[in-house]
């Protein structure tokens, strides 16, 4: 019985572990390192409103808010997962370089609002309220307005 | 204890055990999920208020008709210093829209403008729903618990049932198997363990079965052997006791060789008949009324053992019919009328013999209660008596059982009774 006693508090023990997957603030400094120098390459300018972290057991995630309303996400490696830009607009050059050779194609004048990265493919979303999906191999799959 | 109950009590415990864990550790991931979506909510919610802050977009009211609310305003770059960025809080909030004070979540985010400003913002949800989001699930939790645990025990108590079938069928068998009486083994089971039982209960039987033919047949050799020399000696005994010039004493000497040799020969042949039956020579059956049989010889008894003075009552209320052997018939009723004079104390003693439709009941006065277990055991006899061989009952025993009679004993009354039923009515009570 004692045993059973103790592999319960064991068990809350590491239960009690688990449960620090709130948001976390950081300084810019304890973002990984790829995450600082996409910061450097694109953001230079802005200044910094909040920036957390959210840590989980499976997962790591990085928040970057900038003072004019910018949002960008990073995952645990520091490659980006999202870049959303209300006042301004996403870089250009933050872009992979496929997904910038079709929008210059089809659409010179547009201005990326927010863009979105994960397992399956991108997401670009412009000023013009068009939705644009690309897949791995950065092909179209889908365009939404 | 029976083995089914204790496997299924200790299973039952032991699933209870593993069940509680599981229940207990389950309920608080459950919970730590609830309480992350709503921080979650919380996060998501802050978040898009601080965007549209910051991106100096029209603000929506403090409280949107939904339960959230949120405060906003600036704070000294002092109290932001002091205080974390993010902080998570559980508070008593009241709700201007419902008028009520309900407990709520609260996030708090400081941060920084454009114009190095700094704003606090506090974000509310309340936790109502959370609270009784997690009492359904405790309560789900405790109910499924419950079930499954039962649908273990019922479970375990089928599958048990099902394949110790087997066991139980041996068990019987075992309970019903009568030596020199074997029936064969219906117990088919394709489980090595069962199968070995199996084998091994029935070479047991058969070891039993064999030995006791050897045993049977040694005594009836036996005994049909010494036949003739025993009858040799009487006859060389009566010749020299003819001799003429032996003294008185000697004549008195040879005379209890004699009875004993006598002895010796009853005894022999009670051992024969014993055989005789057992072997089944006995088979020619008839319907015979046993009443009548004793009315016929317990006068003769009578008169024999007339000088034992002993009082007889004879009571018939109705006749008691047999399917016997008429020679067995005639042996179970002088034997149980020999006991009952031989063993009644003389002077005083009595014998009441009462028949009726459904039992035959000879009883005789005395002292002490037999051995009732031992009684019908060939050479069991309370005391020794001259002229018994101590195989009277248990030639009454096997006469009855050859012929779906039982008998019994009984002590009451200060009377020891023998009682013959038919067998069949025993089985019907």
């Amino acid at each position: 019985m004692k045993k059973v006693i103790l592999l319960f508090l064991c068990l809350l023990a590491l239960n009690a572990g688990v449960h620090a997957d709130t948001d976390r603030p950081i300084h810019l400094g304890q973002l990984p390192t790829k995450a600082q120098a996409f910061i450097t390459a694109y953001f230079k300018n802005n200044r910094v409103a909040l920036a957390k972290m959210e840590n989980g057991i499976f997962y790591k995630t990085y928040d970057v808010i900038f003072t004019n309303g910018s949002k960008l996400e990073f995952d645990r490696s520091g490659d980006w997962t999202e870049i959303k830009c209300r006042t301004a607009d996403v870089p250009f050059q933050a872009m992979p370089a496929p997904i910038r050779s079709y929008l210059k194609e089809n659409y010179p004048e547009a201005r990326v609002k927010e863009i979105e990265r994960d397992a399956k493919g991108y997401e670009v979303k412009l000023s013009t309220g068009l939705e644009i999906t690309f897949d791995r191999q950065f092909r179209v799959t889908d365009i939404d307005d | 204890m029976k083995l089914s109950h204790l496997v299924i009590w200790k299973m039952t415990l032991a699933f209870s055990v593993v069940l509680t864990l599981w229940a207990g550790l389950f309920y608080m991931a459950v919970m730590e999920e609830v309480n992350d979506e709503v921080d979650d909510s919380l996060e998501d919610y802050s978040e898009r208020l601080i965007i549209r802050a910051l991106s100096g977009e029209e603000m929506p009211a403090s409280n949107n008709g939904s339960n959230n609310q949120y405060y906003l305003y600036q704070v000294s770059p002092e109290y932001a210093r002091a205080h974390a960025p993010i902080s998570y809080r559980d508070e008593m909030v009241y709700i201007a829209e419902k008028d009520e004070t309900e407990p709520a979540r609260v996030l708090i985010t400081i941060f920084r403008t454009g114009e190095n400003h700094y704003m606090e913002l506090v974000v509310y949800i309340p936790t109502i729903e959370k609270y009784d989001l997690q009492r359904a699930i405790l309560g789900w939790i405790v109910f499924l618990y419950v079930l499954l645990l039962m649908a273990m025990a019922l479970i375990t108590a089928w599958v048990y049932r099902r394949n110790m079938k087997p066991l139980y069928v041996l068990l019987e068998w075992l309970d019903n198997y009568k030596l020199g009486r074997a029936e064969p083994l219906d117990n088919e089971t394709k489980v090595t363990e069962f199968k070995r039982l199996n084998d091994a209960a029935l070479a047991a039987a058969a070891r039993n079965e064999q030995l006791y033919e050897q045993q049977k047949l040694f005594i009836g050799n036996a005994s049909h052997e010494m036949q003739t020399p025993l009858a040799i000696c009487r006859n060389r005994l009566e010749m020299l006791m003819d001799d003429e010039t032996l003294s008185e004493r000697q004549l008195e000497e040879l005379l209890k060789t004699y009875r004993t040799l006598e002895g010796l020969t009853r005894l022999n042949k009670s051992l024969l008949l014993l055989c005789k039956i057992e072997n089944g020579q006995y088979m020619d059956v008839s319907r015979i009324c046993l009443d009548e049989l004793i009315e016929q010889y317990l006068d003769d008894y009578k008169e024999v053992y007339a000088y034992r003075e002993l009082s007889v009552t004879f009571r018939v209320e109705s006749h008691f019919y047999a399917e016997i052997n008429e020679s067995l018939a005639v042996i179970l009723v002088t034997n149980l009328l020999k006991n009952a004079f031989v063993h009644t104390a003389a002077q005083g003693g009595c014998i009441l013999i009462e028949v009726s439709e459904q039992s035959l009941s000879v009883a005789n006065s005395g002292q002490h209660p037999l051995d009732g277990k031992r009684v019908f055991e060939r050479f069991y006899q309370g005391e020794k008596k001259e002229g018994s061989t101590g195989l009277g009952l248990a030639l009454a025993d096997t006469i009855c059982k050859t012929s779906q009679l039982l008998i019994g004993y009984r002590f009451d009354r200060m009377m020891h009774r023998f009682i013959i039923t038919r067998a069949e009515q025993e089985a019907h009570k």
